[in-house]
């Protein structure tokens, strides 16, 4: 079927080849939409490769992702779709013998290592666990793991907005809301700041600040990447240009009068990565560098009685009066409320089950909304779908493999092959490993095994050895041959020089565990959750080895203390593409950066005070790190309170623009920690409760 | 699961269904990641293609501009500085007026994408076009099993399809597409070139459609395993087939230099195919 398009999109599409636009308008005004019939015209012209589709966050690519793939006719080469990151690392990669010198790493004959956030976190542990047991950070009653993220994300703040480093704690030291014990955190802040940043020049480590630090100073100044951007990016299409870091706008701001063609486009009333450093008004600037801008009215997706409804609630959160005649929000909205945060996630499971059942939405038109995901609230809904037969999935990724029994199976199999590790396996981590190894094996009989032939001094007795010949039939010697099985390979492995975990696992698994016979035979779950354990020590052993050449043996037993620290599993898991028919299971701002439209949102829990406040983060402020900051002024409480009020504004009003039917809004009388609260979004909708009831004669939501 | 409509062909998915349907099917259609061994020993085979990485990011930053001293420079392993000077040399005896270095290619047959991810494609001032493959195997791979290898097959095909789209001034006919493998541990006789035709264009998009078609009628569970029983001991899925238990050792592969030719998923120098 045919498009229509509405006269401004039209527009858009059929601008001349060389021009220079900039199109802004609210959520669901069709801009991405007509940016993609403008690819489709530009592609016709010019040939893919010259194409440059630039988005703040991989999510955002999304559409362009799809077009490309799913185009039945498209033959040609290809476009580029890239993040700022992507480009820096892509760029720095290319030309990285001509910069690594003169950028200042100490061996730049060898190849840069490319942090992600966790192996950066892992580094940055590095410079921070010895500075902690000196007593530093004593006033900060926060995880470790948050200290090493607040770090980078001002390293990151510093290299996107574009301040030195040395100057983080002195900006920080302006906000008037911080504890004064904190003051010397900042310094302390600031000093392992300044220590990982030569960390990185020691270990030719390029974390996400330096890479957009060595990019701009040294990398994009070079004439063969002025070549390479007239060759490859001579089109440019940016989208959510409002979700972006001032330094994409500068790159842009750069290369946009030198290149052939651009289409910008900006969300108006977005910007909801402010807190990881995008830049709204600075992003409005490159309309400088644009020959045209096109605004953008229509809204498609959006009912009526959603726009009223959007209308009604942000004139409560701002304290403002409303019309004096409230629609009538029952077709759009449903609040209900819960004793306890278990029953309002089973009400949740339930009311999708029953939506699902009647055929009224798929799966894949609802997500469930929180203001942060935490691994029990993720695992608990996923069971409660699960158990309704409803598939679902999460925006993030999760340290829940590890959990999973086949995982915690192949682990105990490797303490017990490495007994030179000193790790004890339990009975019944052994007990649950034989479960999972033998097919039939109940719980008892287990437990006889392991009770049995295992002691942690000296391992796994052999079967054949047991002299009581009662117990050997209560085993059974169906049993006891595998049993042997298992002995006799991790024998012959023992009697071998050791290997890598990874490869050890791999060999197991092949060789064992996945046979005929064996629990892992044909179970595609288990080994998937198996795959992803040896895809993640496997990374991390090469890391390790290439970084620090630490040895390639030794590397499995730093994953798994790393592990138990809380650092680093989902750091190298492959993020598959999401399911289609599945429930999506998010944090609020994980989901407008899929910048789509669903049927049906969940919100969870309004009483907490997530809406509406910003994560405790007493070593970093996302406000006092911008490009507009003027130096030697203070950020107030006032300031904060208006802050966190425009945020839970903007977060509200875009979810409402990404939602076509119905809103759910669940709240609970005590929370996940047992207390009872009361935020301002659970306040606004209790003032909204109140004026439709009294507009509308006693009817109530 | 029945195949997705979208479903990317490329040289690694088509090989793989040529070398085991049922390979296929657990790999690309069940996404199935089995952890077992494929080959060892793992770490040599890892060294081998880390090696095999660092030349092909080597010869593309060349080929972007990166001066030759200072990647001479850079390199610490012999081996790769004698893989960089034998590609040299052929290189600077071709004189192309036009290059992309690792290129990617769509094209479509009956709806069904198609994607190559080349080393190098090079057009000469006569208007001829070159698809460069850069192999850094010990070993020469014989002329008719690479001539049997779908990489021979599908990457001219594509580059015919789409040269239009890349060059659009230029008229490039079969006989102006020339695929060639460049073994660069050898410093001399390390080129095997391989010429297209329209008869070869024909015949290609015959083959293709038909195997597309094939794969596209299957349904789920029909998917056979091969029969050449020796390539299970270097596939993951071994167990699942119940075709042996232990993984092959690459030392074997010398005394089978047929196989060793034949299996992609050793190749050192196999691309990863992209997201689309």
């Amino acid at each position: 079927m045919a498009l229509t398009y509405t006269e401004t999109q039209q527009n858009v599409i059929q601008l001349p080849l060389d021009s220079r636009a900039f199109l802004e308008g609210p959520a669901g005004s069709g801009k991405t939409s007509a940016a993609l019939a403008r690819l489709e015209r530009i592609l016709q012209h010019v040939p893919g490769h010259e194409v440059l589709i630039l988005v703040p966050q991989r999510s955002l690519g999304k559409p362009y992702y799809d077009y490309v793939k799913n185009n039945p006719d498209y033959r040609g080469s290809l476009p580029s779709i890239l993040t700022l990151g992507g480009l820096a690392q892509r760029m720095t990669n290319l030309f990285w013998p001509l910069v690594a010198e003169q950028a200042g790493f100490r061996d730049p004959v060898r190849l840069p290592y490319f942090l992600s956030l966790e192996t950066a976190q892992y580094c940055m542990s590095r410079i921070v666990d010895p500075k902690r047991e000196q007593g530093l950070f004593n006033s900060v009653t926060i995880e470790k793991n948050r200290i090493y993220s607040q770090i980078l994300d001002n390293l990151n703040k510093a290299a996107v907005v574009g301040f030195a480093i040395d100057e983080i704690a002195a900006r920080l030291k302006a906000d008037l809301n911080l504890e004064p014990s904190l003051a010397p955190a900042l310094d302390q802040a600031q000093a392992c700041a300044l220590d990982f940043r030569r960390f990185c020049f020691d270990y030719n480590l390029m974390d996400y600040s330096l890479q957009i630090e060595v990019f701009f100073k040294h990398v994009w100044p070079l004439p063969h990447c002025r070549k390479y951007f007239e060759t490859f990016y001579p089109h440019v299409f940016f989208d959510n240009i409002e979700e972006d870091v001032p330094a994409a706008h500068d790159l842009m701001q750069a290369w946009l009068p030198e290149c052939k063609s651009a289409l910008l486009i900006m969300d108006r009333q977005a910007g909801y990565r402010t807190f990881l450093g995008a830049d709204p008004s600075n992003a409005e600037a490159l309309k400088s560098v644009c020959d045209r801008q096109i605004i953008a009215q229509d809204t498609f997706k959006s009912l009526t009685g959603m726009v009223d409804f959007q209308i009604a609630l942000t004139s409560c959160i701002r304290h403002e009066p409303s019309a004096a005649i409230l629609p009538d929000l029952n077709p759009v909205l449903t609040l209900k409320d819960f004793h306890f945060y278990p029953e309002m996630l089973a009400g949740v499971a339930d009311e999708i089950a029953g939506m699902i059942k009647n055929a009224s939405v798929q799966a894949g038109e609802i997500v469930i909304l929180a203001p942060y995901l935490s691994d029990a609230l993720k695992f608990s809904l996923e069971q409660l779908l699960q158990n309704r037969n409803i598939h679902s999935y999460s925006s993030r990724p999760s340290r829940m493999y590890l959990d999973e029994p086949a995982v915690k199976c192949v682990l105990a199999f490797a303490k017990l092959a490495h007994p030179q590790w000193e790790m004890t396996v339990s009975h019944f981590e052994l007990r649950d490993a034989l479960m999972q190894t033998l097919p039939n094996l109940d719980v008892i009989r287990a437990d006889l095994i392991a009770q049995t032939l295992y002691a942690p001094s000296t391992g796994l007795k052999s079967f054949d050895g047991v002299t009581n010949p009662q117990m050997q039939a209560r085993i059974t010697f169906a049993f006891g041959e595998k049993l042997e099985q298992i002995r006799a390979w991790l024998q012959t492995y023992a009697s071998k020089d050791a290997l890598p975990l990874d490869i050890f696992l791999s060999r197991l698994f092949g060789e064992l565990l996945s046979q005929k016979g064996f629990g892992f035979f044909d179970r595609y779950e288990a080994g998937a959750h198996i795959a992803q354990l040896i895809n993640a020590i496997k990374s991390f052993r090469q890391f390790l080895s290439v970084v620090f050449g630490m040895d390639e043996i030794s590397t499995g037993i730093e994953f798994i203390r790393t592990v138990e620290a809380g650092l680093l599993p989902s750091a190298f898991l492959n993020r598959d593409e999401a399911p289609r028919d599945a429930v999506l299971i998010a944090p609020a701002h994980a989901f407008l950066m899929e910048n789509r439209a669903v049927a049906c949102q969940f919100w969870l829990d309004i009483g907490s005070l997530g809406w509406w406040e910003r994560l405790n983060q007493p070593l970093t402020n996302p406000y006092i790190l911008r490009r507009d900051w003027q130096p030697g002024t203070v950020w107030s409480y006032n300031q904060d309170f208006n802050a966190n009020q425009e945020h839970m504004q903007r977060l509200v009003s875009g979810l409402l623009q990404r939602c076509e039917k119905h809103l759910y809004v669940y709240s609970v009388q005590t929370n996940e920690r047992g207390s009872e609260q009361r935020g301002p979004l659970l306040q606004a909708f209790q003032t909204l409760r109140k004026r439709v009831f009294a507009t509308q004669g006693g009817k109530d939501v | 699961m029945p195949i997705e409509t979208n479903f990317i062909f490329s040289a690694n998915s088509f090989q793989d269904y040529l070398d085991c349907p049922r390979r296929f099917e657990l790999k690309y259609l069940l996404k199935q990641n089995w952890p077992a061994e494929e080959s060892e020993p793992v770490l040599e085979f890892e060294h081998n293609a880390e090696l095999g990485n660092r030349f092909h990011r080597m010869v593309h930053q060349y080929l972007n501009g990166v001066p030759q001293e200072i990647l001479l420079a850079s390199i610490q392993d012999a081996a790769l500085h004698e893989w960089f000077a034998n590609f040299h040399a052929f290189y600077s005896s071709r004189k192309f007026v036009q290059i992309f270095s690792e290129f990617s290619l769509r094209a479509v047959i009956n709806q069904s994408p198609l994607v190559a991810v080349c080393d190098l494609i090079a057009l000469t001032a006569d208007g001829n076009l070159w698809i460069l493959d850069w192999k850094t195997s010990a070993k020469k791979t014989r002329r008719e099993n690479l001539n049997d290898r779908i990489q021979s097959i599908l990457y001219p095909f594509i580059a015919l399809e789409c040269a239009d789209r890349i060059f659009p001034d230029i008229r490039l006919q079969a006989e102006n597409i020339h695929m060639a493998y460049l073994f660069v541990q050898h410093p001399a006789d390390n080129l095997l070139t391989f010429d297209y035709s329209p008869d070869s264009h024909q015949q290609n998009r015959a083959f293709l459609t038909a195997t597309i078609g094939e794969i596209l009628s299957k349904e789920p569970g029909t998917f056979e395993c091969t029969a050449e029983a020796r390539r299970c001991r270097f596939c993951v899925y071994r167990s699942l087939c119940e075709r042996g238990i232990t993984a092959g050792n690459l030392a074997e592969l010398e005394d089978a230099s047929d196989l060793q030719d034949t299996l992609s998923n050793l190749d050192f120098d196999a691309q990863e195919e992209i997201a689309f």
